[in-house]
């Protein structure tokens, strides 16, 4: 268990102070994928370094398998740290070393044996499938690769936690996906404990078990994704989910307006949130079924493959007598779906 | 042609083996004095990047003290440091004249000037590499030695040459006040002894020394340079 224990970061210059963290509380299972999420500025940055030591609270603690982090001696930081690896948006890799020397850099600092150390990198590699580059530098990787690296790297010391910095954020959709797929192997082969912050709900979405959105230095909601993605409780969470819905159903409020203006009085337009698992059930099909004289067309869609199971909406138009809609809403939720009175 | 170009062409002035004595003289002072430059330099433009930030008082004095050393010594005119430190070289040299004579004042004035370069070399080191080896858990020696040193090298080399071109510059000018090589041979031979030609052969001579000089940091920073 990883746990933060009411801390708040306080950042002050001369003439003022920012308090970047407010208050905050986490507690996390071991060998999970963890999520936090936010916008730029909400202190996710912050946060993640306060698992490995790298900023240190202004109050409170940090917790990990019940030792403090935070009331230790630099040696033993030190000696913590070696448990953790990091992961950043900008890989971080030595550009004067080459791929083989980056991943054995931790190991070196450790005092292993050249040859250990390279039989290790070279198995790490191996995992993260770059066997074939160990001799290059840096600079002639695409930016997935060299998160390869910065991956291979942050491993070769076994450690028990991966803290991934927005990880995936500098990386085209492609190589995003496949470095999400490594992470996810590593969490399962390894148990590796992986704590991720990215303002990619979408990143999320596909790799984590458990999110926390933070807003403002604030924890606003957390809670297993498909909690947060089903029933989001607060704004921003809203707004975020919405902004990673590329194909959005509703991008424009007059598109939706329009369609309703046109429907008339027996139009109704609902939002299908389909829970876990469930996505494949025939709910249109038992409904015209059910209600002979009602009319369904298809506005919009979406099914999200995430970690535990797809999540999937449908937006569907009903043309039925105004005395019915209320009945037809019922039904559909007695078909353990969710529904949203657009 | 007249007879003020000629003078630069009377090839019968060159003595060979003073020319000889010469440049290996202006070599070897320049050469320990940039291995005693680069030594030096390099600690205090590591005493000035590592104490930037610090807070506590007394690494805030020490870089202070460095860094208003640094500027000063940087700013005097060589010409004029070297007749400042006449007393300073014969209390630990031994001597005022010669080779050896130049080397505090070569020293005392190149020091600096590289120490600011090795504090702008690591300055550019990205500072998301040296955190990666702080969540690495690196000692701070561990990150100088493993991160800092090879992330910089080649703007650490690159700037040794330029400081290796001035101290090349700088022997010439002390030759002049009596401190042997090629400086010399171009003030004593040549100019007071009214053969031009010993001056225009002792230039071509330096001019080489310095493209050799260029063309080799250039050739090492290439090396180490994978960015």
């Amino acid at each position: 268990m990883i746990s933060i224990k009411n801390v708040t970061k306080t950042f002050a210059n001369n003439s003022q102070s920012f308090t970047v963290l407010n208050n905050i509380s986490l507690d996390i299972p071991e060998g999970i994928i963890y999520g936090v999420i936010g916008y730029s500025g909400a202190g996710k940055s912050t946060l993640i370094r306060l698992f490995n030591g790298l900023e240190k609270p202004s109050s409170g603690d940090v917790l990990i398998d019940d030792n403090s982090i935070v009331n230790v001696s630099n040696d033993q930081l030190r000696e913590q740290q070696k448990q953790i690896g990091m992961v950043f948006q900008q890989f971080n890799l030595l550009s004067s070393k080459t791929v083989l020397e980056n991943v054995t850099l931790p190991l070196k600092l450790n005092g292993e044996s050249k040859t250990k150390r390279n039989q290790k990198a070279l198995e790490m590699l191996e995992i993260v499938g770059l066997s074939d580059q160990v001799d290059k530098y840096p600079s002639q990787l695409s930016g997935g690769q060299k998160q390869r690296v910065a991956i291979a790297r942050a491993l070769v010391r076994d450690p028990k936690i991966l803290l991934c910095d927005e990880a995936t954020s500098a990386l085209d959709p492609e190589a995003t996906s496949s470095i999400l797929d490594l992470l996810i192997k590593i969490n399962q082969e390894f148990k590796i404990t992986i704590i991720m912050v990215t303002h990619e709900m979408e990143a999320i979405r596909r790799i984590c078990q458990q999110i926390a959105v933070l807003d403002s230095g604030e924890i606003v909601e957390t809670g297993s994704v498909s909690q947060i993605f089903e029933n989001p409780q607060s704004e921003i969470t809203k707004s975020l989910i919405t902004k990673s819905q590329v194909n959005n159903d509703f991008d424009s409020p007059e598109l939706l307006q329009e369609i309703k203006d046109n429907g008339g009085a027996d139009s109704l337009i609902l939002k299908l949130s389909f829970p876990n698992k469930s996505a494949d059930k025939p709910v249109i099909t038992e409904l015209i079924r059910e209600y002979t004289d009602i009319e369904v067309s298809v506005l919009g869609g979406q099914l999200q493959p995430t970690i535990e199971g797809v999540l999937g909406h449908l937006i569907i138009q009903i043309k039925a007598p105004q005395k019915e809609h209320n009945e037809v809403i019922k039904s559909i939720t007695d078909k353990s779906v969710q529904v949203e009175v657009l | 042609m007249n007879a003020g170009i000629n003078s630069y062409f009377q090839w019968s002035q060159v003595d060979l083996f003073n020319l000889r004595v010469s440049t290996v003289e202006t070599i070897t002072l320049t050469f320990f004095t940039v291995i005693v430059v680069a030594i030096l330099g390099f600690a205090l433009g590591l005493i000035l990047f590592q104490t930037k930030n610090s807070q506590k008082w007394y690494l805030k004095l020490l870089r202070g003290i460095v860094a208003f050393l640094v500027n000063v010594f940087r700013s005097i005119p060589f010409v004029v440091l070297i007749v400042l430190l006449i007393p300073f070289t014969k209390n630990i040299m031994g001597t005022i004249i010669g080779p050896k004579a130049a080397i505090p004042a070569l020293v005392i004035a190149a020091a600096p000037f590289y120490a600011r370069l090795v504090e702008l070399a690591f300055n550019e080191v990205d500072l998301g590499v040296l955190e990666a080896a702080k969540s690495l858990g690196a000692k701070n020696s561990q990150t100088i030695w493993h991160v800092l040193l090879p992330e910089s090298l080649p703007a650490l080399i690159s700037g040794l040459t330029v400081t290796a071109i001035s101290i090349i510059g700088y022997t010439a000018m002390a030759g002049v006040i009596g401190a042997g090589g090629l400086g010399n041979l171009a003030y004593q031979d040549g100019f007071e002894a009214g053969q031009n030609t010993v001056t225009l052969v002792a230039t071509v001579v330096i001019l080489i020394i310095v493209f050799i000089c260029q063309y080799l940091g250039d050739w090492f920073t290439k090396r180490v340079d994978h960015r």
